[in-house]
């Protein structure tokens, strides 16, 4: 059937087919077990929630204290942690069992996007929320995908195939270089959200920095290294999907994700600001890829674009629900979780893509407890005396801090996900730009002043932002301390906080 | 209608109101780029919106009576230069005297123009300029003469329409001189009494008598209309559920059928522009529950409370297009932006409380304060942490705003948002919504003016539920012990 066989993929095999075909698998879920910690968690909890479903939270010793579990119906100790019980597949299965929940949702990172998890719960009989466990097996592999893509005439960036041990992997790698020149990539083959990816920009270094990641003990997810060729100067653009299992895929416009630093996102816009017709074709390979990877529920599937010529290059499958879900979500009005919970209870779609609109333009910012200035270092340790955040029309908050929460150092440090909506470039930084600055979070450093000073910055301003802005746009870290206006408003409520809320406790708790 | 050249720039905007709508101003003032002035009474001085804005100016010990002083106000715009005043909504806002005034100094009034705020504001013209328009009108009468003529003139209409009949302030609103009368006996002594509350609230003691429509659905289309001539409605609003006439939960779009509804975008569009009216404003209808026949009721000439669940349906920002339109701009809403599928629901979170008869917990302090959030949830409120009651005016704390794809997802959403809504300190409606919520009749979106009195269940929800009482000691738990950490 198909011109050539890719190395590394298997096709679904009859007994594990992705595809259904009868309508009689459908079962309905009764109990999620997050299997995550953190803002996902209240994510997940509250799609669960509205769809009358139970949910169950695994958490580690040093979530104790979170807020998110103590929303959740029940909540189950997995072990100390930090971080390997949460990557801990047995245990997880295991709290399945003990919560007697039927499906597992993994959120984003941890095990999302692991198909050993994905399997065990089948397995085990449980539901996974996400992809099958063989599309994620496929897909794990980045030089594998590569492949894929060229049977499904996806053009990707030029790169190597999992370069070969020893002397000849090196030769390989320098012979790249040669052909396509530099600036090149080294990546490693299960890399993912900014880890394991380098730049390289010449070929001294090129052979030191593999020498050095071949010299170090296996990671996790080093398993094998392969070059791309660097393209700078060029948009990323991803395009949510959604599939069932019966072959229905849409999908849900696009997303600008450029701006980026060290190859993780921070902010993040939709739909992307790229002429009509490359979007058209893009929505087309999108969901020509889907269908080609028998994908089922929601992911999405990642591009550079160059906006000038309207060039575009495959990057990656993001298999798992997405940080910036929340953007696509605010201008097409649909609940990105309850789809995912719905497509593994083995309903079809009822979302046509002639629904799909979106309306207006969105935008969102990680406001994480790290400081800028500081090269990102995370505030962990500190803890939050005040918190007043933004309301109004079109602000949403995804968040997991409220007054007295303290910045674990275990985990990473994302406050709370800043989402705002308006109907044009224009309005929504003017709307970004006026929720930043009664934006009040006391106590640790933030990203807010530098999301407010990248409001402020002409470019930003016009849309033009490429995968390099933060590296062409120092001035962006050359803000001002937080303002007088800010300190004032600031110790106005701790005045208030100290008058009005302490001589009142003060008697019950003594 | 061709579009003119910008006529008038706002530079800065004054603020003639309190809490929560002139933070909602504000919001988008600042969004415009407009500088922005608030005025304030004395109790609200520790308020923390006051302190967001650039320049606020203290108006009087009050309370609220400065807050209707039109000299006052119209005396700091000028000084702090300012060249329009927004009037939110209550206080001045539907005063004609103050829009006037205003014209007189030479200030934008974000308003309609003085004249059809005076015609809109009297109900009996108000009725005729429907009338004219070709819009049926519930039977009444017109303003009664005082005295016995006017008992006389009232019994002989009631006795042509039947009782019941409504006895009802010309220059109303806000459910206030409104009175129920059920026969004749009571008709002298109800006139009396609407007479008394009408001069004390609106300081006009006309009243008129009108055809009592039983358990009707009072449905609201929203407009816009700009000098230019170009008048859109944006849709539909549900407020029929309300307490003795004051709204407390409003939805949009109506559940109505299609031609309905359109029949009503129509006849709402029609009135407007019969009122030559310009800016955003309200057509509110009564509805016949059975057979949809419906009656032009009054037009609200202001931003209304529950204007937030139009914003979340149709993606535009009204207090923006209101500001644009008092600057002479033509209307310039692309189709593509109104979307009228979806359903989006607003509660009023105050703090009352429900099973004493909503008394407001004026003096209580809030300990605690942790809000939902995630997809679909908009909050506009002034309250924080330390918050103070205030006893000297309304207790709204926050309005909660709920969208989703379909009513039913709508009611999910707003009771997962209630369950994890966080509020320690004073009593407030929201085991009351919560109750709502699980109400049949709510979920299956049958409801009428009728439905809080006929449905007294609302009212039995028990006590906070053990798994709220946990929630709110272990995170208040965790809140306190950073200030007292030797507790433990």
């Amino acid at each position: 059937m198909y011109p050539f066989r890719v190395p590394g993929y298997s096709s679904p095999a009859p007994g594990e087919a992705a595809v259904l075909t009868a309508d009689r698998d459908r079962r309905k879920i009764r109990k999620i077990l997050v299997a995550n910690r953190g803002e996902v968690c209240l994510r997940i909890l509250v799609a669960a929630k509205e769809m009358g479903i139970d949910v169950a939270m695994a958490y580690e010793e040093p979530d104790s204290d979170a807020c998110f579990i103590r929303f959740a119906d029940e909540a189950i100790l997995i072990g100390s942690g930090p971080v390997k019980d949460y990557l801990d597949i047995e245990k997880m299965i295991w709290a399945a069992r003990r919560t007697g929940a039927d499906a597992i949702h993994p959120g984003y990172g941890f095990l999302s996007e692991n198909p050993d998890f994905a399997e065990a719960c089948e397995k085990a009989g449980v539901i996974f929320i996400g992809p099958p466990a063989v599309v994620l097996r496929n897909l794990i592999n980045k030089a594998t995908t590569r492949g894929l893509m060229l049977r499904a005439d996806v053009p990707t960036i030029p790169g190597t195939q999992l370069l070969s041990s020893g002397e000849r992997g090196l030769h390989e790698a320098v012979a790249f270089g040669r052909r396509y020149g530099y600036p090149v990539i080294v990546k490693a083959t299960e890399s993912g959200g900014g880890r394991g990816v380098r730049m390289i920009r010449d070929e001294g270094t090129l052979v030191k920095h593999l020498t050095r990641i071949r010299a170090r003990p296996r990671q996790v997810w080093l398993k094998g290294a392969f070059l791309e060729k660097c393209i700078e100067s060029v948009k990323t653009v991803s395009i949510p999907i959604l599939a069932d299992r019966y072959g229905n895929v849409i999908h849900l416009g696009s997303r600008d994700g450029s701006i980026q630093r060290r190859f993780q996102k921070i902010l993040e816009i939709a739909p992307a600001n790229v002429p009509e017709d490359t979007l058209e074709s893009l929505y087309d390979a999108a969901t020509r890829i889907a269908r080609e990877v028998g994908y089922v529920s929601a992911g999405s599937i990642e591009f550079l674009v160059d906006p000038e010529t309207g060039e575009y290059w495959f990057v990656a499958i993001n298999r798992r629900l997405q940080v910036p879900h929340t953007i696509t979500e605010e201008l097409t009005a649909v609940d990105i979780v309850r789809e995912q919970i719905r497509i593994a209870e083995g309903h079809r779609l009822d979302i046509r893509q002639e629904d799909i609109k979106l309306l207006g333009k969105a935008v969102q910012v990680r406001i994480n407890a790290e400081d800028p200035l500081n090269n990102f270092r995370p505030e962990a340790g500190k803890k939050i005396d005040l918190y007043m955040p933004p309301g109004g029309p079109g602000i949403r908050l995804d968040g997991i801090l409220y007054p007295g929460y303290s910045i674990p150092a275990e985990y990473d440090s994302l406050l709370v996900k800043m989402t705002v909506r308006g109907y044009d470039w224009e309005q929504v930084v003017n709307r970004l730009e006026r929720a930043l600055d009664s934006f009040l979070i006391v106590g640790p450093q933030t990203t807010i002043p530098l999301y407010r000073a990248i409001c402020d910055e002409p470019d930003f301003r016009q849309e033009k932002i490429d995968t390099a802005y933060i590296q062409t746009h120092p001035q962006v870290f050359q803000y001002p301390d937080p303002g007088r206006r800010i300190a004032r408003l600031e110790s106005f409520l701790m005045e208030i906080y100290l008058e009005e809320v302490l001589p009142a406790n003060w008697a019950e708790w003594l | 209608m061709s579009a003119r050249i910008v006529k008038r720039r706002i530079k800065k905007l004054l603020i003639a109101n309190r809490g929560e709508v002139a933070l909602r101003v504000l919001r988008t003032a600042t969004e415009m780029g407009l500088q922005v002035v608030l005025v304030y009474e004395k109790p609200d001085r520790e308020a923390y919106y006051i302190r967001t804005a650039e320049e606020a100016v203290l108006i009087g010990d009050g309370p609220i009576r400065d807050y209707l002083d039109i000299e006052k106000i119209i005396r700091v715009a000028r000084e702090t230069g300012a060249d329009a005043v927004h009037p939110g909504y209550g206080f001045l806002s539907e005063n004609p005297d103050f829009a006037e005034a205003c014209e007189r100094a030479g200030i934008l009034f974000v308003g309609p123009p003085s004249r059809v705020v005076r015609d809109l504001g009297n109900k009996v013209l108000a009725r005729e300029i429907a009338r004219r328009a070709g819009i049926p009108c519930i039977p009444g009468s017109c303003d009664l003469p005082s005295g016995e003529e006017g008992i006389k003139q009232a019994a002989d209409f009631a006795g042509k329409c039947g009782y019941p009949v409504m006895i009802k302030a010309s220059a109303g609103g806000g459910g206030r001189g409104i009175r129920k009368v059920k026969s004749e006996e009571e008709l002298a002594q109800q006139i009396r009494r609407s007479r008394v509350e009408a001069l004390k609230a609106f300081k006009n003691e006309n009243v008129f008598v009108e055809k009592c429509i039983e358990s009707p659905r009072h449905i609201e289309i929203q407009v816009l209309a700009d000098e230019h001539g170009n008048v859109i409605h944006l849709g539909s609003r549900d407020c029929s559920i309300q307490r003795r006439h004051q709204k407390m939960l409003e939805l949009a779009p109506a559940s109505l059928p299609e031609n309905v509804l359109q029949k009503m975008n129509d006849a709402a569009v029609r009135v407007t522009r019969e009122a030559g009216y310009v800016n955003a404003g309200t057509v509110e209808f009564l509805v016949d529950r059975k057979t949809n026949e419906f009656w032009f009721m009054e037009m609200n000439t202001r931003l209304q409370v529950e204007h937030t669940v139009t914003e979340e349906l149709v993606n535009v920002d009204l207090v923006r297009e209101q500001i644009k339109i008092a600057e002479g701009k033509p209307l310039d809403i692309p189709e593509g932006r109104i979307r009228l599928w979806g359903k989006a629901v607003q509660v009023r979170i105050n703090a009352e409380n429900p099973m004493n008869n909503f008394a407001p917990q004026g003096g209580k302090t809030v300990h605690f304060y942790l809000p939902p959030g995630g997809p679909g949830i908009r909050l506009d409120g002034v309250i924080y942490e330390g918050y103070r009651v205030p006893t000297e005016y309304d207790s709204l704390l926050v309005k909660l705003t709920v969208r989703a794809r379909n009513w039913e997802q709508t009611v999910e959403r707003l009771r997962r948002a209630l369950n994890i809504f966080l509020i320690v300190g004073p009593e407030t409606t929201i085991p009351f919504y919560r109750a709502i919520c699980r109400d049949p009749d709510f979920i299956n979106e049958t409801f009428d003016t009728g439905y809080i009195e006929t449905h007294p269940d609302v009212f039995r929800y028990p006590e906070p539920s053990q798994e709220i009482r946990r929630l709110e000691k272990d995170i208040s738990h965790v809140h306190t012990s950073i200030f007292f950490p030797y507790v433990y």
